[in-house]
């Protein structure tokens, strides 16, 4: 339903920061839209005690918080933690929050494993890399007592191999690929190795992995000149404009940097 | 003064003198403050006098008397209620600073310790209230501590209007006449009342002013003949008098023919004790819902929004047709689902007939559905415009707010005879 959602609440003077997003949050209308677009990262680090103080002392609604403890505390239900803040502003409809309820409960009942990788997609997308990989790992490490399908574990590998290459750890980005390959010979899987090594090893180091990984001649000298599409690319943007204030810059790199990964 | 707490308050003020009223719950009636304790000086000099060097100021009567010393320097009234700032020796003030230092200083008369924190309401009455007196008054009293709720502006004809229809219901029953004398000046004007409609509407008609001779026997004739002109085509119930150059000596015959016709009263403090009524109505009794004063600074359309409220439709008030110009403000934040534009539902007094008006956000900036957050603001400059303002607040830490704002202005037009 379309229109102008009056906003009635209180702006919070201090704000709430959500950790998995790194973002401050200062109304109960945001904290909504958190909710509605991250379900696979309603954690224990929102679901909590913390948020409902700040809610009942910031957001000045203390009965808001007290409804939401003690779906937790007693019911130990996320959704009866999360619901009551989308009705106390109308920040949904009923038919999206009705949809989003059956959204919530079909996440929660899906087995933890797949909740686990779900929330490691979700904050690479958000680009916190070093809770990703720590969220992979922990699916990798209860696989080792379960019996996963070979499928899935190949693509838990696979996204671990995406986020350590993107936090610069190539040889352990490689390993990771490598695994998911060897459980699953899919051509993504296969491309996305041969190109890691392709793009982190000089052109003679690589040609000789990629022979030692069974390619011809011809096929290693194939990947490794697409490979060089990516490799130009990056080297394009070895030569940025640097800016005037180059301390600030360096420095906005190094936080994000950090923020990725958790340092 | 028996009031301690929520003390109602009635200002006159005037560019030559004003004068003070509060409530008197006990006699249930408005009480004139008297300028020396145990007289009946009511009415004060609007004038102030600073001490040089000092933030020391002083009004009134005391104002004169240190304005004779040559370590004071005195301000008028003109200046106190005029649109410069005054350059005194020392350091130059705008209005606003002056006129906060005149009502700071006047409220104290009242005898209250702690006058924000005693005082529901003041309020102001003035014989007109142009755009630069309203702005200043009000920066006057946020200086002084005061919250919104706790002021507010009327001109003297409304409180007329408060003052007639605070009396016994006969004295209102059907029009009420009020003769002002300025001197040798004497100018009428009359509160009709139009029931036939709802919300009942009261207005007040104007007659072109008299001169009166200084003769008194020809005086008493002139006004009896001004009295006649103006009230023998309507029926009257009440008639004030006041102002100056009026006394109970002279007017017999003239004061004979207004007492066949209807209940007179006469009084120098008929604004000030008006304006009190009006706080008390406003705060407290409400007792005259259902009626309306057509004022010329009256507001007489509604602006609103139709909303979503914790879910569910609901029409907006922003504006409300029926209060002064200088009151209709107001600020609102929502968040814009599935909205580019702003619509306004605009009503006319009668909530007989609406309309719609639409504000354009260009340049609004792209972002998911329910993620920007807007701030709008509502002020009127005058009985006919409204002033809209709308600014980008973002969405806290996801979005950051650019603030850009977009403004328009809408006419508060009658609508058109269909």
């Amino acid at each position: 339903m379309a229109g102008y959602r009056l906003c009635g609440t209180k702006y919070a003077q201090t704000p709430y920061y959500i950790e998995n997003i790194s973002t401050s949050i200062y109304s109960i209308e945001e904290l909504c839209y958190y909710f509605y677009n991250n379900i696979p990262l309603l954690d224990s680090t929102i679901i909590g005690t913390e948020l409902t103080k700040w809610i009942a002392s910031e957001l000045m609604l203390p009965k808001l918080a007290e409804n939401m403890n003690i779906a937790l505390e007693r019911r130990k239900s996320i959704s009866g933690f999360v619901t009551p803040v989308f009705r106390e502003c109308g920040y949904l409809s009923t038919s999206q929050l009705d949809a989003y309820t059956a959204r919530l409960s079909d996440y929660l009942q899906l087995p933890g494993p797949l909740r686990l990788k779900d929330k490691g997609d979700a904050l690479t997308r958000t680009g916190k890399y070093s809770a990703a990989e720590a969220a992979y790992r922990q699916v990798i490490e209860d696989g080792k007592t379960a019996a996963f399908r070979p499928e899935f574990l190949s693509a838990v590998y696979h996204n671990l191999g995406v986020v350590l290459m993107r936090m610069l750890l190539f040889e352990e980005g490689l390993r990771a690929f490598e695994e998911a390959w060897k459980l699953r010979q899919s051509q993504k899987h296969v491309l996305a190795y041969v190109r890691a090594i392709a793009i982190t090893k000089p052109e003679e180091k690589a040609l000789m992995e990629l022979r030692l990984k069974g390619l011809s001649e011809e096929e290693a000298r194939s990947v490794y000149s697409e490979a060089e599409t990516t490799i130009n690319f990056a080297r394009s943007a070895a030569n940025p404009v640097i800016p005037d204030d180059i301390d600030s810059y360096v420095r906005h790199l190094m936080e994000d940097y950090h923020n990725s990964v958790g340092g | 003064m028996n009031e301690v707490r929520n003390v109602l308050v009635g200002f006159e003020l005037g560019k030559e003198e004003s004068q003070l009223s509060y409530y008197n719950r006990n006699a249930q009636e408005p009480v004139s403050v008297p300028t020396k304790v145990g007289t009946n000086l009511f009415r004060f000099p609007t004038v102030l006098a600073k001490k040089r060097g000092r933030e020391e100021w002083h009004f009134g009567l005391e104002a004169e008397y240190f304005g004779t010393r040559d370590d004071f320097d005195l301000v008028w009234g003109e200046e106190i209620l005029g649109t410069e700032p005054v350059d005194l020796p020392d350091k130059s003030y705008t209005p606003t600073e002056l006129l906060a230092a005149f009502i700071g200083e006047s409220l104290r008369l009242l005898g209250l310790r702690d006058l924000t924190g005693s005082i529901s309401c003041v309020m102001v009455t003035m014989d007109s209230l142009p755009i630069h007196l309203v702005t200043n008054i009000r920066g006057a009293f946020d200086s002084l501590g005061f919250s919104h709720e706790q002021y507010s502006l009327q001109n003297s004809m409304e409180s007329f209007y408060y003052y007639a229809y605070s009396q016994k219901p006969g004295f209102w029953a059907r029009d009420v006449a009020l003769f002002i004398f300025e001197e040798d000046r004497v100018s009428f004007r009359a509160l009709k009342e139009d029931t036939t409609g709802k919300p009942q509407t009261v207005k007040v008609i104007t007659a072109p002013p008299a001169t009166l001779s200084e003769d008194l026997k020809i005086r008493d004739l002139q006004l009896l003949e001004y009295a006649n002109k103006n009230m023998s085509n309507g029926s009257f119930s009440g008639v004030l008098i006041t102002g100056t150059g009026f006394d109970m000596s002279w007017p017999e015959k003239s004061i004979r023919y207004m007492c066949r016709a209807a209940k007179v009263f006469y009084g120098d403090n008929l604004f000030v004790k008006g304006a009190c009524y009006a706080a008390y109505e406003h705060m407290e009794t409400h007792a005259l819902k259902g009626k309306i004063y057509m004022s010329e600074d009256l507001v007489r359309m509604s602006i609103g929004m139709d909303m979503l409220v914790k879910g569910k439709a609901m029409y907006i008030p922003l504006i409300n047709a029926g209060s002064n110009w200088f009151d209709a403000a107001n600020e609102i934040e929502f968040i814009l689902d599935d909205k580019r534009e702003l619509v306004f539902v605009l009503s006319s007094l009668d909530e007989k007939k609406r309309r719609k008006c639409m504000m354009d956000l260009p340049d609004l900036p792209d972002r998911p559905n329910r993620a920007t957050r807007i701030r709008l603001k509502l002020f009127c400059s005058s009985a006919d415009v409204c002033h809209v303002t709308a600014e980008d607040l973002g969405f806290g830490g996801f979005f950051p707010a650019t603030h850009k704002v977009w403004e328009d202005t809408i006419p508060l037009e009658a609508f058109d005879d269909e």
